[in-house]
């Protein structure tokens, strides 16, 4: 069984404490002194939470799940700790309200900005990083791909529906 | 018992059709002991692995991967094993562990129709059988009531609308699945085009039936059913160690000893650290899947007088027809797969191109839906919106053709080495001017498919060769010694003491899942050997 714990007071994203900037990524980046290498926490820095929550628009998303999509990406795509960052700060520069905003902004047509969001989007969306064997877990059934269609589809393996369940039709 | 052997019968392979074939002989009293390569493994675990992998598409990377007996794909040692040197590249799927391939598999469970043993005598194409339908009726029968088969009684499988066909002596053990809403609307649409929508006879459990529990529409029969509602190859391997047949796991057999008289004496079989014993029967069967069967048979240099093992290699080519229809159709509630189209599955068109049969999965569509709208670069609200439309919307349908045998296709021994020492497989494979002829006929009717479901986008390549798990013809069956491997009872023409219990010895693929067949082959040749003991 994944262990994706709903912890309710560490998923609890602060958005606002991402806004206010007051702990730039970059420099959590520089204190810790953290490095693809170096990297063993029991959650991610807060501000790799706060902008995994802005980027989604979602404020529950599991310490476990973002940590998990942030580690795979850094083991995954090199030099994603500085790419993260800069998205960070660039946001942040301008003012960014949401994540439809970044998406209105200029900056969602710079490739390398928008590589990077989509690629922690991707990881918290899919539950995973990378497309094949060597790639790197990050969660399955809170996958958040699951999310829109919940009410309708199982995630596979998890149906707590009856036998026959199917046979009913959906309603609009 | 089996005198100064260590076993009457030695079956080389667990997996459901050497399971099926143990369990026989076990029960007639004769002393059978199973070598299987793989490891054990249980269901809960499988469960926790395949939920805890990275690539959900793969269907193999979350089984045990182990540098003595690699699978098809999804490991450090599985992924160079087997070789592709031909036009197309194909690894068919393959697990080896104690329940086999079968482990993952959506349990379509058909029978072959009476013309499918007669495609040359028919249609002037490939090859007949030395067997007809008649002969193998009896154990369509009891394979379907071991396995608690579900099926419709009134289908006419041959897809023409007419009477329950082919002919059946008793009825499928357990009724028919309900359908979903979605094959429900699939189904529609497809008589409305003229065709005849019929449901697939599968072994997933439509009431509770010998301890398995009905299924519960995980949707994911394929690649592990989280519940054991449907029947794998590791049951088969359990009803045969109840009827008394020893299985030995991680024990790979690398050479078939001949002795006098030209019958096999021995069996040569490693363990992980490179332990090799020997083991002696009076009787061998091989059922190691239709890949290694014949990678072991030509490293022992047995049973290829004809010059035909590993060649004839065939499959299932297969089309995809993938969109986004208009209107919501919900699948990824329920089985993986229900039914299909079998329309032109047999007649006299076979006498000129494959014979094709539609089906109609069902699987959950959100990753691959979810994947694609993020390398469009679409997210935020967007995002869950698009989620939500395009999985409702999302569709496939699946071509299966014909192949014919075709002796340059084929399985020989590569250069590269297991940590063992033993050769890896190296496939040569290409699709011939018969399955292509079928293929212009599946780019017609996906056009149609595309009217009916007022398709607003077309996703993936249609004319893109997919092949498919099934592997055939690499230990062909025939009548003539010079020019196949077995007879019709599945023995060696070479070796009186040797069988093959494998959807390899098909002299033809029909357009059928082909484990039913392979099933009542391997009862069948065990209740010969049974005979003989």
């Amino acid at each position: 069984m994944q262990a994706l714990a709903r912890d309710g007071a560490s998923s609890a994203i602060d958005r606002r404490r991402f806004l206010a900037g007051s702990t730039a990524l970059t420099a959590v980046l520089t204190m810790t002194g953290m490095t693809a290498a170096a990297a063993d926490l029991a959650a991610p820095p807060a501000d790799v939470a706060a902008l995994a929550a802005f980027l989604t628009g979602k404020s529950d998303l599991s310490s476990e799940m973002v940590r998990k999509a942030y580690e795979g990406l850094r083991a995954q795509e090199p030099g994603f700790d500085q790419r993260l960052a800069m998205l960070g700060e660039r946001i942040r520069a301008a003012g960014l309200a949401d994540v439809e905003a970044f998406k209105a902004s200029a900056l969602a047509g710079e490739p390398s900005l928008m590589a990077t969001a989509t690629a922690l989007i991707g990881a918290l969306y899919t539950g995973r990083v990378g497309h094949d064997w060597r790639g790197h877990f990050v969660a399955y059934q809170d996958a958040l791909m699951y999310r829109p269609t919940a009410d309708v589809t199982v995630v596979p393996t998890y149906s707590r529906r009856p036998s026959g369940y199917w046979a009913q039709a959906v309603q609009p | 018992m089996s005198g100064q052997m260590d076993a009457d019968v030695i079956v080389v392979g667990a997996g459901i059709l050497g399971g099926m074939a143990a369990e026989r002989l076990a029960r007639k009293g004769k002393a059978v002991l199973v070598l299987e390569a793989g490891p054990r493994v249980e269901r809960y675990k499988l469960l926790q692995a395949f939920r805890e992998a990275p690539n959900k598409n793969d269907y193999e990377a979350f089984f045990p991967e182990q540098s003595w007996a690699p699978k098809s794909d999804g490991g450090q040692y599985s992924d160079g094993y087997i070789e592709n040197v031909g036009p197309l590249t194909w690894r068919p799927s393959m697990l080896k562990v104690v329940g086999g391939t079968t482990w993952h598999w959506s349990s379509a469970f058909w029978r072959y129709l009476p013309n499918d043993f007669k495609l040359k005598s028919l249609y002037g194409q490939g090859r007949d059988w030395p067997i007809g339908y008649d002969d193998l009726e009896p154990w369509y029968s009891l394979a379907e009531q071991i396995t608690g088969c579900s099926g419709n009684d009134t289908d006419d499988q041959s897809g023409q609308g007419g009477q329950p066909f082919p002919p059946r002596s008793a009825p499928y053990p357990l009724p028919a699945e309900a359908w979903s809403a979605y094959t429900q609307t699939v189904a529609a649409k497809m008589n409305g085009l003229g065709f005849h929508f019929i449901d697939e006879p599968h072994l997933r459990a439509t009431k509770t039936f010998e301890g398995r529990p009905a299924c519960r529409g995980n949707n994911n029969c394929s690649p592990l059913c989280p519940i054991g509602a449907m029947f794998t190859g590791d049951m088969a391997v359990a009803r045969a160690e109840r009827a008394g047949a020893k299985v030995l796991a991680q024990t790979v057999a690398y050479k078939l000893e001949t002795g006098p008289g030209g019958k096999i004496v021995a069996v040569h079989a490693m363990t992980p650290d490179g332990t090799s014993t020997r083991r002696t029967a009076r009787y061998v069967i091989l059922a190691a899947h239709a890949v290694e069967t014949p990678k072991l048979m030509l490293m022992s240099g047995v049973g290829n007088r004809s010059g035909q093992v590993g060649r004839n290699l065939m499959s299932h080519p297969s089309l995809a027809w993938s969109v986004l229809a208009r209107d919501p159709m919900w699948p990824g509630r329920g089985p993986v797969q229900q039914g299909g189209i079998n329309d032109r599955r047999d007649g006299p068109d076979r006498a000129r191109r494959a014979a094709i049969r539609y089906l109609s999965p069902q699987t959950s569509p959100n990753l691959g839906v979810t994947d694609r709208l993020l390398k469009q670069g679409v997210i935020g609200k967007e995002l869950d919106d698009r989620i939500r439309h395009d999985a409702a919307r999302s569709m496939t349908i699946i071509a299966a053709l014909e192949m014919l045998p075709n002796p340059s296709n084929r399985i020989t021994l590569g250069d590269r080495k297991d940590s063992l020492g033993l050769p890896n497989p190296r496939i040569h494979f290409d699709v011939d001017d018969y399955t292509r002829a079928g293929a212009v006929v599946v780019g017609q009717d996906f056009e149609r498919f595309d009217q009916a479901f007022e398709v607003q986008t077309r996703l993936g390549d249609r004319k893109g060769w997919k092949l498919a798990a099934h592997v055939m013809g690499s230990t062909i069956m025939g009548a003539d010694p010079r020019t196949s491997v077995v007879d019709g009872d599945c023995r060696s023409h070479d070796h009186a003491n040797l069988f093959i219990a494998s959807t390899g010895v098909f002299p033809s693929t029909s357009v059928v899942n082909p484990t039913l067949t392979g099933a009542a082959l391997a009862l069948r040749l065990a209740e010969r050997i049974g005979q003989e003991i």
